[in-house]
């Protein structure tokens, strides 16, 4: 028999562990409660409502849905506080505050600067338009004070035509859902762990994002920015900073975004200094990977990595815009089952690639995904020191 | 609920690639010439002239043209205006580590003469190794609208359903062609698909996503594109110089594990 180029496996999904026990389904939260049930209880979380006039009434209604619970079409949202055991606290005549796109900008500064006082606030905006300014500005100063709670703006964005599409179906409850887990992790209730590492042993995460645009300094200098995230083995944030990189306008349209070989090295090695030296690192970026940055993870496991304690890592890029598609046709719709994992058995690049559908049906069943569009998977591309993995699969 | 049921695994699936007979690129071969470079962007558009009429696939990097098919036609074409061609020739086996990117250009080529006698249109896209596209554009409307792959949605634009192309050459020679559905809003008077941020200035975001199909209208689309590019059951791409490659024309079935 030849030899497929191309092999198909399942990867299992690692379960969430909740307060109360473990289940796959995000949802389940409701009755096995979050992780970090006993951290908030009884704690309020105030909400400030930023709304233009025209979304104010759908703004209220939603938070009111959020404190209150909701039923539509056979599906349910218990009250906030019987979910999560913290109470949001409101009120319509004042925490609600009148903007405009234009005003945004400063009225959620003010906000912010008025919620300083108490222990854990959320600001809540509401817009038929959306400045992209703002949200930008937002998410930024969410990461620069993600280290004190108290210092950091934390924002939950939710467009009129948003809560307009959802209202009337049962996917209201499950937007609702999505919104009350989110102020609870903002305010930093923990929702579910993984309930079993991400390595097989001791190990970090490093996360490297760029932000889309870059600034140009000089005919031939420009700037970007990078956020690097932390997070220990069950997926646990550590730290996220911000990181400004140069470079030459040349260099980035043949490189991409990449981090330039000192700060790489300066990076990994923070980390490893903060946190301790562990067998394992994953190293994840958003951009291909580029020779120098590999040249510096190699150079700083190498420093900390001794025949006794060997350091492993992988370095992986994660490409979203692919064109793989697979179907199945044991499906009424040929939609593919979530978890599917495509594997080439001889190499055509210098990394070890894997296919990966993170979307698509939920675990086996052959019922139709509701859902619009056919599941793309991810590219992953890795460069490793790990023997195991460097073989691939006959 | 929350209820899901387990069942058995082994599953077979479709993947979307085609799968290519033997090993072509272990044995693929070139003429190789030195070449100086006097007008970059008239030298591409010679060369796209000779690839579209059958003359010569060709392609250049560094100081050396690589060509399938006739060089001296090459290197007279080229010498009366934008390229000086050296006399020195030499037939050369080309390398995967070193001519990859050489060996999917003159590939798509090839693909695209083959493809626009098939009433499609071709486009590059951005970059050399990327995905290239192909769209029914020389086809009659009404007979793909038939087929559901052609959607008039204003007196000058249609959603055309078309193919995304990659070939992806593996270590050791083997191929394998990955193709799915390419669905752009195309301006008719122009003959041009619209990028995305213009489809979106014109309020055409609703209408386009109303287009976007599921997994399995996604796959039949695809295939009855497949049914129109193909020949039979393959399809064959034969370079300008007589070299071909053959395809089987469906979709690989994996048996999931």
């Amino acid at each position: 028999m030849i030899p497929q180029k191309i092999s198909a496996t399942y990867i299992p999904e690692p379960h969430l562990q909740f307060y109360m026990g473990e289940h796959i389904s995000p949802r389940r939260i409701v009755i096995l409660k979050p992780f970090g049930y006993r951290n908030l209880l009884h704690k309020e979380i105030y909400i400030k409502l930023l709304t233009d006039i025209e979304t104010r009434e759908l703004g209220i209604k939603l938070i009111n849905h959020l404190i209150n619970g909701h039923s539509a079409f056979s599906e349910h949202i218990p009250p906030f506080y019987e979910i999560f055991g913290a109470k949001l606290v409101f009120d319509k005549n004042s925490d609600v505050v009148i903007t405009t796109p234009n005003e945004l900008l400063v009225n959620l500064e003010n906000t912010f600067n008025s919620l300083k006082t108490i222990p854990s606030g959320i600001i809540l905006i509401t817009l038929k338009d959306l400045p992209t300014n703002v949200y930008s500005h937002a998410k930024i100063r969410t990461l620069l004070g993600s280290a004190n709670l108290k210092q950091s703006l934390r924002t939950q964005f939710i467009r009129k035509e948003i809560i307009e599409k959802y209202t009337g179906t049962k996917g209201y409850i499950y937007l609702l859902m999505n919104i009350a887990t989110a102020i609870y992790t903002k305010a930093s209730g923990v929702p579910w762990k993984l309930s079993r590492s991400i390595t097989p042993t001791k190990g970090l995460i490093l996360g490297i994002s760029f932000s889309r645009k870059h600034i140009k300094v000089s005919d031939k200098e420009v700037i970007y920015y990078g956020a690097i995230q932390l997070l220990d083995r069950h997926g646990e944030h550590l730290y996220t900073e911000i990181k400004m990189f140069t470079s030459t306008l040349e260099e980035l349209s043949t490189k991409g975004y990449f981090v330039p070989y000192d700060k790489m090295k300066s990076i990994l090695s923070a980390s490893i200094d903060k946190y301790g030296k562990v067998p394992y690192m994953i190293i994840h970026k958003s951009s291909p990977i580029v020779d120098e940055e590999i040249k510096a993870v190699q150079e700083v496991i190498n420093k900390y990595s001794n025949k006794d304690y060997p350091i492993f890592y992988i370095f992986a890029h994660i490409k979203s815009n692919t064109i793989y598609r697979a179907y199945d046709p044991s499906a009424l719709d040929y939609s593919i089952r979530r978890g599917l994992m495509l594997l080439r058995s001889i190499k055509s690049n210098k990394y070890i690639q894997y296919i990966l559908f993170t979307t698509g049906r939920l675990y086996k069943s052959i019922s139709e995904r509701d859902k619009l569009g056919t599941p793309r998977p991810l590219e992953v591309a890795i460069t490793t020191n790990m023997p195991d993995i460097s073989r691939l699969p006959n | 609920m929350f209820g899901f049921t387990e069942e058995s695994s082994n599953e077979n699936l479709y993947v979307n690639y085609l799968s290519v007979e033997g090993k072509p690129f272990v044995d693929f071969t070139v003429v190789a010439r030195p070449i100086a470079v006097i007008n970059m962007k008239q030298m591409y558009e010679i060369l796209a002239q000779l690839s579209r009429t059958g003359i010569a696939d060709a392609e250049f990097k560094g100081g050396t043209i690589f060509i399938k098919g006739d060089d001296s036609k090459v290197a007279e074409v080229l010498d009366e205006k934008s390229a000086f061609v050296g006399h020195e020739r030499k037939t050369m086996k080309l390398n995967l580590n070193e001519h990859l990117n050489i060996m999917r250009v003159l590939f798509y080529k090839a693909l695209f003469r083959y493809a626009e006698r098939r009433g499609f249109r071709s486009f590059w896209g951005r970059r050399k190794g990327g995905w290239k596209k192909l769209l029914p554009l020389n086809m009659d409307s009404e007979n793909l609208a038939k087929q559901g792959l052609f959607s008039k949605i204003g007196n000058d634009l249609a959603i055309y359903r078309g193919l995304y192309i990659m070939l992806e050459i593996f270590d050791d020679g083997d191929a394998a062609l990955w193709v799915d559905l390419y669905s752009p809003i195309v301006k008719l008077s122009e003959q041009r698909p619209i990028s995305p941020k213009e489809a979106k200035a014109l309020g055409l975001k609703d209408i386009y996503t109303s287009f976007i199909p599921k997994p399995l209208e996604r796959f039949k689309q695809v295939n009855k594109l497949l049914n129109i590019l193909c020949d039979g059951s393959k399809l064959n791409i034969v370079f300008a110089d007589g070299q071909a490659i053959s395809f089987t024309c469906d979709f690989q079935i994996l048996k999931a594990i």
